[in-house]
């Protein structure tokens, strides 16, 4: 019986979700069905990927979403969106009444239900509320992002020459993200005894611990060709090919996550990143 | 054959198989890179160094282009020899700010040894 509440809720959310945030519509497609069981993603995972029919509309196949029931009179809620890259998203994960759920998710669904359907009850958890037994409120998850960014030469981006790295672990439960640690490095090669890519500084330059709705770090590193007067440093006007690369690992309250870069100064030939993971 | 060009095959031979092994070396063993933690003046931590090795596969062109080179020398088919040759030459200036570097001498040195053997066998 909850069950079936439940994933009525969930398809509610769903809809719900698109509807308020203005994401992607989706339509069913019969041929292509998946099974998605939310136990296995957090928050910010893309569960599925579908395909744009026009441009406001996605083609996602039938989904057949699952989640444990948490048991005890207690109720799992799960709520999906449809990203306009056609990607669902897990928005958010918790345990006990809807109101106990993050206002930007809960708010849409609790006017939608309000005035379109009567069907899903929450007597239980209200229940719950008014005996005083504790109803677990929004579930906290991490998140790691990392991403590696480098300087290249004329090889293409296979001769990597300077490197950034970058890595964030955020906690976030819809409402706020926090970090929980946060760390980067520098590295230039050395090919030869008489030349190599110095490291000048590498520094933390930015942070933003939380709780916040967004929580980031931004870290720096100096290059340079060294000795800058000779070859094949001296190509560079200045000498030295001077550069610096410059990371930004951001997370934010609903789990997602972007990783960005900037460069400055006299680069070889053109940079790059690798998202090493959870920069999205 | 004359004792010249037996000598400049000789050390073409060498040259070409350290340039084969150095890619080889590179591509297994890797590249040493000096890693910096970032500096936090936030918690004033950071700032240790340490020297890495990491793999660049792309050196294996170098070798690659080293044992044509070896095997037309070996074969007596220098037209087998300067394809390798060209490849090492080109590998040599797009990898030059990584190994491109201290192969170019060697490469240099090698475009001698293989004049003075084409030189030789067309006399």
């Amino acid at each position: 019986m909850k069950l079936g509440a439940m994933l009525a809720a969930m398809l509610l959310v769903s809809i719900a979700f698109a509807v308020v945030v203005g994401a992607e519509s989706a339509v069913g497609n019969a041929k292509n069905s998946r099974e998605i069981n939310t136990d296995e993603y957090n928050v910010g995972d893309v569960v599925a990927e579908g395909i744009h029919v026009t441009e406001n509309t996605c083609d996602l196949g039938t989904l057949s979403v699952h989640t444990k029931a948490p048991g005890n009179g207690k109720t799992q809620w799960v709520a999906i969106k449809v990203n306009p890259k056609c990607q669902v998203v897990v928005n958010a994960k918790w345990h006990g009444s809807l109101k106990d759920g993050p206002q930007d998710v809960t708010k849409p669904i609790l006017s939608v239900m309000s005035n379109e359907t009567s069907s899903i009850s929450e007597s239980p958890q209200l229940g719950l509320m008014s005996s005083n037994v504790p109803v677990l409120a929004a579930t906290a998850s991490s998140k790691t992002s990392e991403q590696h960014i480098y300087m290249y030469g004329f090889g293409g981006p296979i001769d990597k020459l300077t490197h950034k790295y970058g890595k964030l672990t955020f906690s976030y439960d819809g409402q706020s993200a926090t970090i929980s640690s946060q760390s980067g490095s520098c590295s230039g090669s050395k090919p030869f005894w008489w030349y190599e890519w110095k490291v000048d500084s590498c520094t933390t330059n930015s942070v933003n611990n939380g709780p916040a709705y967004m929580v980031y770090r931004i870290g720096q590193g100096s290059y340079h060709c060294d000795p800058a007067n000779t070859s094949p440093c001296s190509l560079s006007d200045p000498d030295g090919y001077y550069h610096s690369l410059t990371d930004q690992e951001t997370g934010y309250a609903d789990g997602t996550s972007r990783c960005t870069y900037t460069r400055s100064g006299n680069i070889v030939f053109g940079t790059g990143e690798e998202f090493l993971q959870g920069c999205s | 054959m004359s004792i010249i060009v037996k000598i400049a095959t000789a050390v073409a031979i060498v040259l070409a198989t350290s340039v084969a092994l150095y890619g080889l070396f590179l591509a297994i063993v890797g590249m040493p890179a000096t890693l910096v933690q970032e500096v936090n003046p936030f918690e004033g931590t950071g700032g240790e160094k340490t020297l890495i090795r990491y793999p660049v596969y792309h050196s294996l062109f170098g070798t690659i282009s080293a044992v044509i080179i070896i095997s037309g020398l070996l074969t007596r088919k220098m037209q087998i020899t300067w394809i390798g040759f060209i490849f090492l030459l080109a590998y040599s200036i797009l990898f030059l700010f990584s190994v491109g570097a201290g192969l170019l001498p060697m490469v240099v040195i090698l475009l001698v040894l293989l004049i003075i053997i084409q030189h030789g066998m067309s006399r």
